[in-house]
Parts: C-alpha cells; structure tokens; sequence
C-alpha cells in the first residue's frame, strides 16, 4: 500500500489540509495523525476509533485473575492444608482479600501489556522518527488508495512544509 | 512552532528545554550531594548486614517489643507511598487542568517509597535470605504460605500496587521518552528508542494511551486504599495488644497514608522547583490546591483518630486503659502531644490561609512536620500497646539501637537518592501534558480582570483530552 507523509507546522493547516483531502474523497479512516500531544479527532474532523478492546481485555483478565486468586487461595490451602486454632482451613472471607488483589493484578498488567502492544501494532510501522513531531510540528499519514496517485493529493497538502513517500 | 494557545505560557521549545534542561547538565553539586547519600545508604546497607550476621539483639527489640522501628517505617513508607498514585489517578479522572506539572512528581514519589518500603518487611523477618519462603511453590518442606494471614495479604497487596504503580507511572511518560529519544544521540538515543515502544504520536496510540490510563486510574484506586488497609489489618486482627483490635483502624490508615504523603508530594514539587527552577510550571497555585486538598484529609484524620481515641477511653477496658493513659500522659507523652500538635493543630490553622497555602517555604516547614507528627504516629501506634501488654510481668521499654537508626536513615537517604537519580534520567515533569495544557487552556477577560478558562468538549462531543 503507498503511504504519504506530510509535516503541518501548525494544527490550522493540518485541519485545511484534512478537509482537502476529504472533499478530494479521501476516507477519514486512511488519515492519521501524528503529533505531540493527544488531540480530539473531532478537532480534526476525523472520526472517534471505537474498535478498542481495552477496556474488555482487562475485565476479562480481571476474571481470570480472580480466579487464580481462588485456586492460590482455596484450592492449594486444601492442598496443603495448615490447621491454625481450630480455624477454617478454607475461608471465603480471607479468599476474597486474595482474589481481590489477583483481580487488579492481572487487570493491570493486561491494560499496560496490551498498550504497549498496541503501540507497537499501528499502521505507522515503518514511519521514521521525526524530531520535529516531538518539537510540535503535526505530521499526517496517508494510506493511499490502490487506484490513485499521490499526485491527486499533493495539492490539498499544499501548506505542508515536506511531503515525502514513505513505503 | 505548532500549538500555540493565548495565555502567554512558554512556547513547545521552551517547554522542552526547560524540563529537560536537569537531564543535560550535571554540575558538582549533583555529585556532592548524590555521592553523600550514596554514603549514608551504603552505612544503612551496612546496618542491615550487621544485623543479619549478628542477629535481632544488635537492635532494641526485646520482649514484649518484638515489633518497633522496621515495622513502624514500613508503615510509614507505604503511608507515603500512597498518595503519589492515588492523588495522580483522581486528578486525572477528573480532568483537573491543574494536575499536568504535579502528576509526575506524585507517581515517582510513590514509585520511590514502595520501593523503600518493600525493604522493611524482608528485613524484619530476620533471616532475610529465606524470604522467597513467603513464594507459594511446592517444595520439599511441604509448607504453604498461610493465605488466611494479614502478613500474607500484605506481599500480595504490595505486589499489586507495586506492578500498577510502576506500569501507571511509566504509560504516561513513553511520550516524553520519545521527546527525549528525538533529542539524543549515540547509545542514549538506542536506549529510549528501546524504551518508547515505537511511540510516533499517532492518533491511534494517544487514543489508546488515554484509555489504558483511564483503566490504570480506575484500577489503582482500589488497590491503594486496599493496600493501606491491610497494612492496618496486620495490627487489627491480631487481638492481644491493646488499642489494636478496632474496626476503625482500616480507613483511619487510609487516611493517615493519605495525609502523609500529599504532605511528601508538596515537599517533593517544592524541592524540584527549587532545585531546577521549575517556577514557571510548578506555580503558586499548585501549592494552594494541594494545601486545600491536604487541610481536608488533615480534618478528616483527625475525625477518626478522635473517633479510635474516644472509643478506646470511653470502653475503659483496663489494659487499654493503661497503654492510653500511658501514650498520652506517661512515657509517651512528648511525642503524643507533638504528634497531635504537627498533625492535628498546625496543620488546620495554617492551611487555612490563603496566604500560607501559597508561601513555598511556608508549605516546605509544615509538610516537613506534618511527616514529622505521621512518623511519630506510626511508632506510636506500635510501642505503648506492645510495651503495655495485658500482663504486667512483661511490661517492658524500646528504645532504637544504632543499628536501627542506621536503617531510619538509610531508607530517606535511599529514596532521595532514587529520585535525584530519577531526575537525571526523566523529565521530572510531564512534558506532553503541560504542552497539552496550551491547547485548552485560555484567559477569559471579565472587565478588567483575566481568568484562566479551560476548554471542554461539548456535551455530545466528549473523547478527546485527557
């Protein structure tokens, strides 16, 4: 798939410049931004990602944590079992303090793992790093449609500072 | 060059240049100072070694005190720990504009202190080379650890809040990372390359990074407040000292935690504005909302330690009748009354100024003392009832050795030691966050006065800032 990639000095000309490439039907979605600090899509015009899983792949793992926390807490106390005072050697109680911390365990190590795959999953693979990003410049990635030619866009990208391929 | 805001805050360069100015030049101050601590953690390790080959009788323990200074700093370092994280992940669930210089400061504070923490109760157990006992695999001794124990719930609450501590401090500071892996060069650069996980800023990966720290603020709650509680459970369900057994004792060390380290996260923004010259991000006003949020736990610490106090004093059973008058009249009254004088009195008068909210050195001596008074606090909550046990045939004293003083010294040597380090490497100051401030914050002029005014997306309209 043929990539373009523009630098904007500014958030102004990258949103004209987003316009263009629309009124030129481009699909939003082939557009991504690249810039510094997290702006709202909708300041862009571009739309919200909602195909996240995030939030459901740690309250599932949250469920599989609490359920280690049952087999470490339950089921390996009958295992091996300690009798302390005449008290229960599996209680539901103390099992729960267990399950609860193996709950946000493995939510949390499932919300940070998982972002930082996904970080290392985008369709930017293969960007260069460009320091001017990081200094406030705005950079936009497009993946080009197979039927049409980089030529077609380069006039809505007219406010850019540099336009490069990037294959 | 690119987002530019109208309220006249410093420009991208300058921001990045300033914050990143601590990590680009050393002077021999750095050295002077890092290199002493170096020494006097080095004297602790000393300490700790010592009394691993010499056994606990090089240190004040004895009957019936078998628990003192390790355990009252372990509490007292986990209380520290709490707020850094706690006080970020609320900031940032409520959006509050103000949070973007302190959260860093916080979540590293936090970070630094379990760190400490951890250490004490592994020293404590005495023969520290065996902890991996507390580990449940199957072994040849055919002991389990008891999961029906406080002290087991403890390395599982530490551990938890150890991970999501580190994990929720680091998330937020891959964008600077790469700030700083666009500005080096040579191995540094390979280094924070490997560190940014591929971050290139896209919108896809700051959509995701809003949303894991969403889930990490949402999550880390919980688990701070459960990891101070069951630090209180350890006391709270053992039922032979006096003063223990109290239903109380969960949310007043949740308070108490609280309350000490956001007094530490104000001695830490105060140090490092200091230190860096970070006026123009860690500002007056900082100070002011986190005294206003520190005069409220202070009332509210102090509303259940009356609570704890009124209960114990009103049952009159007579060996908690004893420890209390003891604390508070007998042996301990020096640090009982200093404890409520630094905790409960000062505090309330003072930090209802404005005037002395917003005076730095002002918040540097009280949040000093209010550590102080928690410190104070914590050996209290120890020593009488352990010393004024039900029987008076083993009524004893505790008084520190050197030993354990060395490890008390040690352990704050330590932790500064980490964060000047920690300065050194990263940002101390959220780049990204701060720059983000310029595109939604704006003055709004009524007549003749400008107000700072924060931008907010429309109802219907929300998903964007964090």
């Amino acid at each position: 798939m043929a990539r373009l990639f523009a630098l904007f000095p500014d958030l102004d000309r990258t949103v004209e410049a987003i316009d263009a490439l629309k009124a030129q039907r481009l699909e939003a979605t082939r557009i991504d931004v690249l810039s510094s600090v997290p702006i709202p899509p909708e300041a862009m015009g571009l739309p919200v990602t909602e195909t996240f899983n995030q939030p459901r792949a740690a309250t599932g793992m949250g469920v599989v944590g609490s359920a280690f926390g049952f087999l470490l807490a339950g089921v390996t106390a009958l295992m091996y079992p300690l009798p302390t005072g005449g008290k229960p050697i599996v209680a539901m109680p103390t099992i729960g303090v267990v399950m609860y911390e193996t709950t946000m365990l493995f939510a949390i190590w499932t919300t940070f793992f998982y972002a930082l795959w996904l970080f290392k999953s985008g369709r930017y693979r293969g960007v260069p790093e460009d320091g001017r990003i990081q200094g406030g410049a705005i950079g936009l990635l497009l993946d080009l449609p197979p039927d049409r030619s980089r030529a077609e866009f380069e006039g809505a990208l007219s406010g850019a500072l540099e336009v490069r391929p990037c294959d | 060059m690119a987002l530019e805001n109208q309220r006249g805050l410093p420009s991208d360069e300058q921001i990045i240049h300033d914050i990143l100015a601590p990590m680009q030049r050393t002077t021999w101050r750095f050295w002077v100072f890092s290199g002493s601590l170096a020494l006097i953690v080095a004297f602790g390790v000393f300490c700790f070694l010592f009394m691993q080959i010499k056994g606990f009788w090089v240190t004040g323990l004895s009957r019936p005190n078998m628990w003192a200074l390790l355990i009252a700093s372990f509490v007292f370092w986990i209380g520290l720990s709490h707020s850094g994280t706690l006080i970020s992940a609320i900031l940032r669930l409520t959006k509050a504009e103000w949070r973007r210089p302190v959260v860093r400061a916080a979540e590293a504070m936090t970070l630094f202190t379990i760190m400490v923490a951890g250490t004490f109760p592994i020293m404590h157990l005495g023969r520290a080379w065996l902890f991996y006992w507390l580990l449940p695999y199957p072994s040849e001794r055919m002991i389990w650890p008891n999961f029906r124990s406080p002290l087991m719930w403890d390395f599982m609450a530490i551990t938890t809040y150890l991970t999501g501590s580190t994990m929720y401090f680091y998330l937020p500071l891959i964008p600077d990372l790469a700030t700083v892996r666009d500005r080096t060069s040579g191995w540094r650069k390979s280094v924070y390359t490997a560190l940014t996980f591929g971050w290139r800023g896209s919108r896809e990966q700051w959509e995701r990074l809003e949303r894991a720290l969403a889930i990490l603020a949402v999550t880390i709650l919980p688990v701070a407040v459960s990891v101070h509680t069951i630090v209180s459970w350890d006391f709270a369900m053992a039922i032979a000292p006096p003063l223990w057994h109290t239903t109380v004792f969960g949310p007043y060390f949740v308070a108490g935690a609280i309350y000490s380290g956001l007094a530490l996260v104000i001695t830490v923004m105060a140090a490092l504005r200091w230190v860096y010259g970070l006026d123009t991000y860690i500002r007056p006003e900082h100070f002011d909302k986190m005294g206003k949020i520190l005069l409220t736990i202070a009332l509210i610490w102090f509303y259940l330690w009356w609570a704890d106090f009124l209960t114990n004093w009103y049952g009159r059973l007579p060996d908690e009748r004893i420890a209390l008058m003891q604390y508070l009249f007998g042996r301990f009254w020096p640090m009982s009354w200093g404890m409520l004088l630094f905790n409960a009195i000062l505090p309330p008068i003072c930090l209802s100024f404005t005037k002395f909210r917003r005076s730095i050195p002002a918040m540097i001596v009280l949040t000093f003392l209010i550590n102080v008074g928690m410190y104070l606090e914590r050996v209290l909550i120890l020593v009488p009832s352990l010393t004024y046990k039900h029987f008076p045939y083993v009524w004893g004293g505790y008084w520190p050795s050197w030993v354990e003083w060395g490890i008390f010294f040690g352990a704050f040597a330590g932790f500064t030691f980490l964060y000047t380090v920690f300065s050194k490497l990263i940002p101390v100051v959220s780049i990204w966050e701060v720059r983000e401030e310029r595109l939604y914050v704006t003055e709004k002029r009524v007549g003749k006065v400008a107000f700072p005014a924060v931008a907010l997306p429309m109802t219907g309209q929300e998903g964007g800032h964090g």
